[in-house]
């Protein structure tokens, strides 16, 4: 008879803990799902941010280049005034669906010399950013 | 004992570990794609680099034409962008060649971010002209003709079969065609012609795009006939690159004639088998001059017709040549000679080059010069008039055997090659 009930109340017991999680545990475990998920969404957020970035980045680098060898083409009289820091020729494109200008300078580093400065302003995050890229060009005989 | 059946708990293990594997996935994800964009930006600061160290050749090159002894500066900042070094050296290089080495640097060389360094040679030839066939009222080129440099004419230029337009070395940047006429069939393709890739051909004639197509009625004709190279095409062009160079005879005379000369008053007619010494001198010919077969010239010097009249100016038969090579029988040096002809009347050409000759100099006429079959021409031959070329010609364009007064352009500079390291 002893012996049934402690078995009774052995099974009941298991029966028990079974039931499901505690109000605490839930707690927790939602705590440390939210704590993850947060952190892969703000790591995600910050590499898209920094992806789209560089991405407009080498778009920027890539319209300069464009131009850098448009001209590195040209005949050298035909790259001239009005010299630097006047803007010889400007042009907007929009790229990935954003905006880019691109100005190029020349200043005449001696008769037979030149200097090209390439610069491209985009507009991100409230801020407008600007790469330069630059090279001299002589007058060859 | 352990029973397989017994799977209380795996499915939270196996949750767990597919939740750790799909993280690490996403963080590799994340970090690779990060990883991929930062090296495009590295590539793009290295692009800028490699301007910068091409700015240091260009640097170099525009020193080297104001002063030969330049070898290198240190230090240039181009603007903000970058810094370069940049060294000269004619170590191992053939006459008026010069190896430049540039370094870019981006921001600077104090801890730069990019590096890039260029190795280029360039040819620095003082008193040629700058191009290997030029003629003012144009030029006719029949078959099986090499040139090496460039054609280039204010008249038409007409290319007949298997016409070879080349550098004039391997990496040179010359090898193009240009005509500043605006007329139709400014440059016109009869038969098959070879070019070399990032060559070019231009005239300020109609383009295909006014004449309906490639018709007899635009600049550059046929260019269907364009077997290799795959020039860049220009008509109405309005670039430098065919400005009328206006004069096409490049010779100062006032400083040709104060130069060691020997003065020949009449005609003078070479027979056949002779040796005309030429001994560093300019031989000036007032009346007009004819060389037979089998002349020898020997040692360098300069042929000048200044007057006379007659067939040819200066007549150069079959058979010229310098004199023979040691040890190789029927094997001979070209003759180290210019041949200028400045006045006279001729009914035929100015100068006219029969066969089988073989001369390093420059090939100067007031208004013809003809070269006919089997002539290798190491040099510059120019007209201001036409130049006409027949069969199985060689021009290659350089420095000529004896020196020649050039006036206006004092040198010219020939990109020959321009590698990374």
């Amino acid at each position: 008879m002893f012996r049934f009930k402690n078995r009774i109340i052995k099974n009941m017991d298991i029966r028990y803990r079974c039931k499901g999680f505690t109000y605490i545990e839930l707690a927790i475990a939602m705590a440390i799902i939210t704590f993850i998920i947060l952190a892969f969404a703000q790591l995600f957020i910050r590499s898209s941010i920094s992806i789209k970035g560089m991405q407009f980045q080498t778009l920027a680098y890539n319209f300069a280049g464009d131009k850098m060898e448009e001209i590195k083409n040209e005949a050298f009289e035909a790259i001239g005034g009005p010299w630097f820091p006047e803007i010889w020729e400007t042009e907007t494109q929009t790229l990935s669906g954003k905006s880019f200008t691109r100005n190029v300078r020349v200043d005449q580093v001696d008769a037979s010399l030149i200097r090209v400065d390439i610069e491209v302003i985009w507009a991100e995050g409230g801020e407008n950013r600007t790469i330069e890229v630059s090279t001299l060009i002589a007058d060859k005989w | 004992m352990f029973n397989l059946r017994d799977e209380k708990g795996i499915a939270l293990v196996m949750a767990l570990i597919l939740l750790a594997v799909l993280s690490l996935l996403a963080v590799a994800m994340v970090f690779l794609g990060r990883y991929e964009t930062r090296f495009l930006v590295k590539e793009r600061l290295s692009d800028s680099a490699l301007y910068i160290a091409d700015g240091g050749v260009e640097f170099a090159i525009n020193e080297l034409q104001n002063d030969l002894s330049y070898r290198g500066t240190t230090s240039y900042f181009v603007a903000s962008a970058g810094e370069f070094s940049v060294s000269v050296s004619t170590d191992e290089q053939p006459a008026n060649h010069y190896e430049i080495t540039s370094t870019g640097f981006v921001p600077g060389a104090t801890n730069p971010r990019e590096t890039r360094t260029v190795r280029s040679v360039v040819n620095i030839v003082p008193g040629t002209p700058p191009y290997a066939v030029g003629a003012k009222d144009g030029i006719t080129v029949a078959s099986n003709i090499t040139v090496r440099g460039d054609l280039r004419s204010d008249g038409q230029i007409v290319l007949g079969n298997n016409v070879f337009i080349e550098p004039s070395e391997p990496g040179a940047s010359d090898g193009s065609i240009y005509t500043s006429t605006g007329i139709a069939k400014g440059v016109w393709i009869t038969g098959n012609l070879y070019m070399q890739p990032g060559r070019e051909i231009k005239s300020r004639g109609p383009t295909n795009a006014s004449q309906g197509g490639d018709t007899s009625g635009t600049g550059i004709y046929q260019e269907s006939r364009i077997r290799s190279g795959n020039p860049y095409i220009c008509e109405g062009d309005t670039s430098a690159d065919t400005n009328p160079l206006g004069s096409y005879s490049s010779v100062d005379f006032t400083a040709l004639d104060n130069m060691d000369k020997v003065v020949y008053g009449s005609y003078m007619n070479y027979e056949s088998n002779e040796t005309f010494n030429l001994g560093g001198k300019v031989h000036k010919f007032t009346q007009g001059v004819r060389f037979s077969s089998n002349v020898t010239f020997q040692g360098e010097g300069t042929i000048w017709v200044s007057g006379g009249s007659g067939t040819y100016g200066l007549e150069l038969c079959s058979n010229v040549h310098g004199p023979e090579i040691p040890g190789e029988t029927g094997k001979y040096y070209p003759a180290n000679v210019n041949l200028i002809v400045s006045a006279g009347n001729w009914s035929g050409a100015d100068i006219m080059i029969n066969s089988n000759v073989n001369i390093n100099g420059l090939v100067s006429g007031k208004t013809e010069v003809d070269a006919n079959s089997n002539v290798e021409i190491q040099g510059v031959i120019e007209s201001g008039g036409t130049v006409n070329i027949n069969s199985n010609v060689t021009i290659q364009w350089g420095e000529f055997g004896f020196e020649v007064p050039i006036a206006g352009s004092p040198a010219t500079t020939v990109v020959r090659s321009w590698r990374e390291l």
